[in-house]
C-alpha cells in the first residue's frame, strides 16, 4: 500500500521535476529592456536604462554592456554617439546618453557574457524631443525594431499593423514625418481582415473611427465589407478611408 | 477485509486525481477578467482604457457616477436627441440588444450622454431617453463638464449651423459605441453599424464573468 501511494503522489511530482529541469537546462539567452530616465527623451544628459534577464526571467549580472546612438534622417551626419556605461545592481545597467540633437535616432545596444560566449544586440528607433513634452506620462519601455517586426508580421495574413512611432506629431509640425500610411487602407473579409493600430507617440490620434490614446493598442476585425471614413493625424492629406472589401 | 481492498483502487484513483489537478493548478493561471479579451468582436483596446471618474445628473433624477457602477457594465453613447439618423438607429439597436440579454438592469446600463445641452434638457432629454427604454439612462452635463468627458472618450461633437435660427444646427459627432467593463474601463467600442448580435455577443462573455 505504501508503495501504491508514493507511486501515485510521486509519478507527477517527478514529472514536474523533469520538467523544470529541462526548462533550466535550455541554452542560455540573454533578454533586454530598454527604458530612460527621463521619459520621454529630450536633448542633452540622458540615462537610458538597460534590464538584463535571462530566458528564465534572472537578472544577469556582469554583462559587457555597450551602446551608441546615430541619427537616422536625411542630412544627419552618421556620427555615433556611444554611451558611458555603468552597472548598478539586479542586472541593470546605466548608460549615460548625451543627445546632441532632438529627432529620430537609432540606438543600439549590445551586451555580453564573454566567458559563455552569448549576447544579444537590440536596435531601437526613438525620438528625442527639442524639450521637455507638456504631457504627463508614465515611464514606458521601449519596444526595439526585432520587437515590433515580430509582433507585424505575426499573423501577417490576417492583421495589417499600424504602428505610430513616437515623435509622429512633434515631426509633422516641423514637416520631418516620413513615415506616411496610404490615405486608403485596403482589408478584406475574407483575408487580411483586422486592423491593429499601436500608438507608441507621446499624443492622442485618431485615424478615422478610431482614437487611440498614447500607449494604447486597438485592434478591429472586420466581418463584412464597408468603408469608413474620417480625419487622420498621422497623414499630411488630413483624411483615410478604410475599405473592407469581400 | 474484503471491503477494504475493495476502497483502495478508488482512493488510489482519487489521489492520482488530486496530485495531478495540483499540478495542472500550479502550471495554469488565467485572469478572468481578460480572460474573453481575445473572443470580443468590437474594437478592443489594450490595454483597457482607464477613465478619470466623473458625476452626472441623470434622467434618473439622481447624479450618475460612473465610480459607483464598478462590477457592471455601460454600453456608452454620445449623441443628440435631434440627431436625424446615427443616434435613432444606434439606439434602436441598443433597444434589441437590451432585449436579447432579457434586460439585466443589475449588471448592464445603458447610458446616452446629450452632446447638445443647450437644446436637450433634462426634460427632453428624459423623453426621449426612455421612448426607448425606461431602464435606460440619459446624462446631461454643460461646459468644461462635458468637454473633460468627451475627451476622455475622444469625442469630436462639432456644431453645423443648418438654418437662420439660433437653434437651427447640428452636430457632427463620434458615433462610435463604448463597452465599459466591470472595472470601470473602457474595454472595446463598436463603429456604428455594428450588427447588433456582435454586441450580444461580447456582452454575454463579460456578463458571463460577474
Amino acid at each position: 500500500m505504501k508503495t501504491r501511494i508514493i507511486l501515485v503522489i510521486g509519478i507527477p511530482l517527478l514529472i514536474a521535476a523533469l520538467l523544470i529541469l529541462i526548462q533550466d537546462s535550455a541554452a542560455l539567452e540573454l533578454n533586454i529592456e530598454l527604458s530612460s530616465d527621463p521619459y520621454p527623451l529630450v536633448i542633452g544628459q540622458t540615462n537610458m536604462l538597460v534590464k538584463l534577464t535571462d530566458n528564465q526571467g534572472k537578472s544577469v549580472l556582469g554583462a559587457t554592456v555597450k551602446a551608441e546612438g546615430i541619427m537616422d534622417h536625411e542630412g544627419a551626419m552618421p556620427v555615433p554617439v556611444y554611451g558611458q556605461v555603468a552597472e548598478l545592481s539586479d542586472g541593470q545597467y546605466v548608460v549615460s546618453m548625451m543627445w546632441s540633437m532632438d529627432g529620430r535616432w537609432i540606438f543600439d545596444v549590445t551586451a555580453e557574457l564573454p566567458e559563455q560566449q552569448v549576447g544579444v544586440h537590440e536596435e531601437y528607433d526613438i525620438y528625442v524631443y527639442p524639450m521637455t513634452p507638456a504631457v504627463e506620462l508614465e515611464n514606458a519601455t521601449f519596444k526595439s525594431v526585432r520587437e515590433i517586426d515580430a509582433m507585424v508580421s505575426a499573423n501577417a495574413d490576417k492583421e495589417l499593423w499600424v504602428v505610430i512611432p513616437q515623435g509622429t506629431r512633434s515631426m509633422m509640425q516641423t514637416g520631418h514625418f516620413d513615415h506616411v500610411i496610404p490615405e486608403d487602407i485596403v482589408l478584406s473579409v475574407s483575408g487580411q481582415n483586422t486592423i491593429i493600430i499601436r500608438n507608441d507617440d507621446i499624443v492622442a490620434h485618431t485615424l478615422g473611427p478610431f482614437y487611440i490614446r498614447s500607449g494604447e493598442t486597438i485592434r478591429q476585425t472586420f466581418n463584412r465589407p464597408q468603408v469608413l471614413q474620417g480625419t487622420c493625424t498621422i497623414s499630411y492629406s488630413g483624411e483615410i478611408n478604410f475599405v473592407v472589401e469581400e | 477485509m474484503n471491503q477494504e481492498n475493495e476502497n483502495k483502487p478508488g482512493v488510489y484513483s482519487l489521489l492520482l486525481l488530486l496530485s495531478i489537478t495540483i499540478l495542472l493548478l500550479i502550471g495554469c493561471s488565467s485572469d478572468k477578467s481578460t480572460s474573453y479579451k481575445d473572443e470580443l468582436r468590437g474594437a478592443v483596446l489594450d490595454p483597457p482604457r482607464e477613465l478619470t471618474d466623473f458625476s452626472v445628473m441623470s434622467t434618473k433624477g439622481e447624479e450618475f457616477t460612473l465610480s459607483e457602477h464598478q462590477g457592471e457594465v455601460i454600453l456608452l453613447y454620445f449623441g443628440y436627441r435631434s440627431c436625424p439618423d446615427f443616434c435613432p438607429t444606434t439606439f434602436s439597436e441598443l433597444r434589441r440588444v437590451y432585449a436579447a440579454l432579457d434586460e439585466p438592469a443589475d449588471q448592464l446600463k445603458i447610458v446616452f450622454v446629450t452632446v447638445d445641452p443647450e437644446r436637450d434638457t433634462m426634460e427632453y432629454l428624459t423623453l426621449y431617453t426612455e421612448a426607448f427604454h425606461n431602464d435606460f439612462i440619459g446624462l446631461r452635463a454643460e461646459g468644461n463638464a462635458l468637454k473633460a468627458i468627451e475627451d476622455e472618450f475622444g469625442i469630436v461633437a462639432e456644431k453645423r449651423v443648418v438654418g437662420e435660427s439660433a437653434m437651427s444646427y447640428l452636430f457632427d459627432h463620434t458615433a462610435t459605441l463604448f463597452l465599459i467593463g466591470p472595472n470601470g474601463q473602457i474595454e472595446a467600442q463598436y463603429l456604428y453599424g455594428t450588427d447588433y448580435r456582435d454586441i450580444v455577443h461580447d456582452l454575454e462573455l463579460i456578463l458571463g464573468t460577474l
